[in-house]
């Protein structure tokens, strides 16, 4: 080879290895290895994510310089840009991602706080996690990735492509006898249904409608009916019409609403006004579509129950309080497939009537089945403590359905057309019989679980006000709504798999040190009260305050110095004891970098010593 | 086929005649574990994985890399047993393949050394194993990539040290390119699409997805054809001496 060819051959490598680069960047084929492909997009994002038309520039804004996240916080930002650069893949080009480290003081850093970002509070400044999406004007935010919401994080992700990219949501009419409402005045006590109604609303427009309305809101897409009782009948007739017209309707029926019995049980009975009260739903509507849903008894199962107080306080495994896992759940509908677990109290049960109407087919989404399922009728369940009402219950294993979806051509509730009152003057007008397209309709047989008191824990993480899911509950409502709106790709997303596994040997030794020392701590901390408790007297008895110096008599004084010696005693008491409960823990941490730092050398050694030995028996 | 696999061997047992193979492996494990322990705070971050232990394996990469490939060329060339070398019946190809791939394999050893980390995270939590695995493919794949250019740097001088320092300072340059340190020197100069460019050709950047679990063609691709180039220009100077 000559010089020019040699010239020749390294420039055609360089270009070689340049052009290779070049066309894999322009390939998004990924292979996801981890082992619950928490970076596999489910059918439902990819198809949102490749249906978003006009291009959507998602932007991450971590912390990565002088101000930055934890490293907790860090590997959650990471694991957020794979399942970021996973929808970005499956978008063909239309969704842009964008990683961008707001510096303090900086013009990233406004835009993140104009667009309603939030900072985590860190040494030198806040740093960011968060998240915006933007289509042309319209530009929506997670302020913060909050990774106990990992599980749905690519639910999250997906919501809100489909937000932004979705001109106008669909319209939610919201009946509901409870103070349920997305409007309800700020700054005033939390409702009973906040954490949900703002979940609802970042899917639907949801119109809160009274049970004494007349009639729906125009261009309604899903009905909602929440323990529905006193139903204006003229309500009651506009929602058997958008029924039969095809709309879809979910209910929520229930035989005690724990939310409105405590409620009465605070008000003076003449206050209440007669259409809101009830602590039963009214099933007739239903029931005239063909849907039975008693009310006068509740379901139970003792295989599933939840503890529950006795009126001694103890603990007490309560029947009609239950905890609903995958046995109960239909496995291959897309509403209850990625749930986990629902909490259910006082629950009812619904089935068809009998006999069962033709043209209607019903397909249970819940069920209580196995050997502890029985049921109480509701005058006793609701009459006596807990301990009481679990010693009636009496299991017969009969399967009951919780929850259900039911499909086909119903019969009006109106055959004699319309309600009319006084006012009304004129013909009848002409009206639906049954339906004229098939019709969806989900019934629930109850109505608190939903409540944010059953399904939602509020804390404060990083500064900032978070809520955390206690159980599936209000993924299981939402969903049923997506689904019935006919966002079904959302309901597709739901809980994945979690990448940030926490190290589960060193939590056991956590809890078990604290188990072990909180009696010890517990009284130190009593001492030390009760000793302030003493000084604070003393001073009091000296007639001034101790801290200035004003003591009377020189036993006094000296009393005050022992109390406040003694203090300091059991302070460094407690110190040493905190210290020795963290202590097993760091010295596991101390000891596993020591055997690790010591494997390799150790390893290298014997396998050098093998080496030598083999070579030499090689040799003689 | 032969030739490859004897030259493969030779080169590959060649490395654990010194003494000076032991304390790298040593040195390299002692490094990953120091680091991941106490400067990546593995242990207090609490979770189950070995993202504080493979973000540091660019840095021992570029430091190791470059020693195991130093003596690739330069050492045959300074005793003059090249030119014996290539009077064996195999060509420049075969051998300098041969060459390569047991320095690979040597730096593969080293990382396997690494094993009592994966039953340590394995013993605190349950980990993915699935993005383990694939971390230790993109590490190993890392190291193939500064060996790649530590062979260029080798084939160029007779002598190992110099080898050794420039192919360590040409990997530590893609390393800090990698954590975004040149950036905010860059944006002063570069537009930001160009400086995010940049930052495309550092290490960790493209080791980073390997270490979540994902396999991307296009980091698979950087990694692979850096390796590839080196070998290939590294043998197109040994050929044209």
């Amino acid at each position: 080879m000559n010089r020019v060819q040699t010239l020749l051959a390294v420039f055609a490598v360089i270009a070689a290895a340049f052009f290779a680069n070049l066309i894999a960047d322009r390939m998004a084929t990924r292979l996801d290895l981890t082992e619950d492909g928490i970076f596999s997009l489910s059918a439902g994002s990819r198809h949102i994510a490749s249906t978003v038309g006009e291009p959507v520039t998602i932007e991450l804004f971590t912390s990565h310089g002088d101000t930055r996240l934890s490293p907790y916080l860090e590997a959650y930002s990471r694991r957020a840009e794979g399942l970021l650069r996973s929808f970005a893949d499956a978008s063909n080009g239309a969704i842009r991602l964008r990683i961008t480290d707001p510096q303090p003081d900086t013009e990233d850093e406004s835009r993140a706080q104009r667009q309603g970002l939030a900072g985590t509070r860190v040494a030198n400044g806040a740093a960011y996690l968060g998240l915006t999406a933007q289509q042309a004007d319209s530009i929506r935010s997670i302020p913060f990735l909050d990774p106990r919401r990992e599980r749905f994080l690519e639910y999250d992700i997906a919501q809100l492509i489909a937000s932004v990219t979705r001109l106008s949501k669909p319209r939610l009419a919201f009946i509901s006898t409870l103070p349920l409402s997305s409007d309800l005045p700020q700054g005033q006590e939390p409702g009973p249904g906040d954490v949900l109604m703002a979940e609802l609303s970042r899917s639907f427009e949801c119109v809160t409608v009274s049970n004494t309305a007349t009639e729906l809101p125009k261009d309604t897409v899903v009905v909602a009916m929440i323990h529905p009782h006193h139903l204006n009948p003229k309500l009651a007739f506009a929602v058997d019409q958008f029924l039969l017209r095809g709309g879809p309707v979910l209910v929520a029926i229930d035989p005690l609403s724990r939310y409105q019995k405590f409620q009465q049980g605070n008000m003076p009975l003449v206050m209440v006004p007669a259409s809101a009260m009830g602590a039963a739903s009214d099933p007739a509507l239903l029931r005239s579509w063909g849907v039975e849903a008693p009310v006068d008894t509740m379901v139970g199962d003792a295989a599933h129950s939840l503890q529950m107080p006795s009126s001694r306080g103890e603990a007490l495994n309560y029947p009609l309080a239950v905890a609903l896992d995958n046995s109960n759940l239909a496995p291959d509908h897309p509403v209850t497939s990625n749930l986990r677990m629902l909490n259910i109290l006082d629950a009812g049960s619904v089935r068809l009537v009998s006999p069962a109407p033709a043209g209607l087919t019903f397909l249970p989404l819940v069920t209580f089945r196995g050997p502890g399922v029985g049921t109480l009728p509701v005058s006793l369940a609701n009459a006596g403590p807990f301990e009481k009402v679990a010693a009636q219950f009496r299991p017969d294993g009969q399967e009951r359905t919780f929850a259900a979806i039911i499909s086909g051509s119903f019969k009006t509730a109106f055959p004699e057309g319309a309600p009319r009152d006084a006012n009304d003057k004129g013909a009848v007008p002409i009206s639906l019989k049954v339906s004229e397209k098939p019709g969806r309709l989900i019934v629930m047989a109850d109505s608190d679980f939903i409540l944010d008191y059953y399904s939602i824990r509020r804390s404060t993480a990083y500064g900032q006000q978070v809520y955390e899911p206690l159980n599936d509950n209000q993924a299981f409502f939402i969903g049923a709504l997506e689904t019935l709106a006919g966002s079904e790709d959302l309901v597709g997303v739901r809980a994945k798999g979690a990448a940030l596994r926490p190290f589960d040997r060193v939590m056991a030794l956590q809890r078990q040190a604290q188990a072990t020392y909180q009696t010890e701590i517990d009284r130190n901390e009593k001492k030390l009260s009760e000793l302030a408790e003493k000084i604070a007297e003393l001073s009091r008895t000296s007639g001034g305050d101790l801290s200035k110096g004003i003591v009377l008599t020189p036993e006094l004084e000296r009393e005050a110095q022992r109390f406040t010696e003694e203090q300091a005693a059991v302070r460094r008491t407690l110190r040493d004891i905190r210290r020795a409960a963290r202590e097993e823990v760091d010295s596991l941490g101390r000891n596993l970098a020591w055997i690790n730092l010591l494997a390799a050398p150790l390893l290298v050694g014997l396998g050098g010593l093998i080496y030598a030995l083999l070579r030499r028996r090689r040799q003689a | 086929m032969r030739a490859f696999r004897a030259i493969l061997a030779r080169e590959f047992l060649g490395y654990f005649r010194t003494p000076l193979a032991y304390v790298f492996l040593a040195v390299f494990n002692a490094f990953a574990v120091s680091l991941a322990f106490f400067v990546g705070s593995f242990y207090e971050s609490g979770i189950a994985n070995l993202d504080r232990f493979f973000i540091y394996h660019p840095w021992l990469w570029a430091f190791l890399a470059p020693a195991a490939g130093a003596r690739l060329w330069a050492e045959e060339r300074r005793q003059g047993t090249l030119e014996l070398l290539l009077t064996w019946p195999v060509t420049v190809w075969q051998a300098a393949l041969g060459k390569f791939m047991a320095a690979w394999l040597f730096l593969a050893t080293a990382l396997a050394m690494s094993l009592p980390m994966v039953l340590t995270v394995s013993w605190l939590g349950k980990p993915d194993l699935g993005t383990i695995a694939c971390g230790y493919l993109g590490s190993l794949l890392c190291g193939g990539a500064c060996l790649g250019i530590a062979a260029v740097c080798s084939a160029l001088t007779r002598s190992q040290v110099i080898a050794f320092v420039t192919g360590f300072l040409a990997c530590f340059i893609l390393v800090i390119i990698g954590y975004g340190v040149l950036d905010n020197l860059l944006s002063g100069v570069l537009p930001a699409q160009y400086v995010s460019n940049v930052a495309r050709i550092g290490l960790w950047r493209n080791l980073e997805p390997f270490t979540l679990g994902i396999l991307g063609i296009q980091p698979l691709t950087y990694f692979i054809s850096v390796a590839l180039a080196g070998l290939g220009l590294s043998t197109l100077m040994i050929e044209r001496r």
